[in-house]
């Protein structure tokens, strides 16, 4: 089965110091993307500004699969 | 009681991505500004860690790390003092457990020739009364500058 890691930024108002929020915030994100997706999906918080912006035509998915 | 916001000790909390780098950046961040740590741990998310400090100045810490893009929140903690011998931290947690207060987290440090036990708690104020209550000491604000 196909797997998907998904970076997410944590805004900062969602940030709290209980490790067991943050991971069930990460946890009710993937449980979100499941459905729709069909496919298994990790998410991993990152903190905000890390992801890389593009200019023009954004490259948002990487596809690391080998067929 | 009215004095309770002098034992509200100003921790800092910052999230922290797991990868090379994040706790120099806030090592630096801290050198800069001319705070000193008096304490810190790294508390282990999945894929991420939450850097809990105190420090002596953590206004100017705040300030320095958010301008940076560092995630910080200020959790407030109180500092028992304890005597540094065998039997003093089962005291208290009877004590605690007596009076319904649930530990979110904790931690100590010898500051000789006693000690210190950070407790974080829910109900924070609720947790003052009852371990000044019990004829225990807290520290305040003061001892962290």
């Amino acid at each position: 089965l196909d797997e998907m890691l998904v970076r997410a930024e944590l805004k900062p108002e969602a940030f709290t110091d209980n490790i067991n929020r943050l991971n069930a915030l990460r946890e009710r994100v993937e449980n979100r993307l499941k459905n729709p997706l069909n496919v298994g999906a990790t998410v991993e918080l990152v903190e905000p500004g890390t992801l890389p912006r593009f200019e023009g035509k954004a490259k948002r998915v990487i596809d690391k699969r080998v067929y | 009681m009215s004095d309770h916001g002098k034992y509200r000790i100003k921790q800092l909390s910052i999230f922290s991505e797991n990868r090379p780098g994040r706790l120099m950046d806030i090592a630096r961040d801290m050198k800069e500004a001319q705070v000193n740590i008096l304490w810190f741990t790294i508390a282990e998310g999945s894929g991420y860690g939450v850097v809990r400090m105190l420090v002596d100045k953590p206004e100017k810490a705040y300030e320095k790390l958010t301008s940076n893009g560092h995630v910080v929140k200020f959790t407030e903690v109180v500092a028992v003092k304890m005597e540094d011998k065998p039997g003093g931290l089962y005291d208290l947690t009877v004590m605690l457990t007596d009076a319904g207060i649930n530990i979110e987290y904790a931690y100590g440090y010898r500051n000789s020739p006693s000690a210190v036990l950070i407790l974080k708690v829910e109900d924070i104020d609720r947790a003052i009364d009852s371990i000044l209550g019990s004829g225990r000491s807290l520290h305040d604000v003061s001892h962290f500058k």
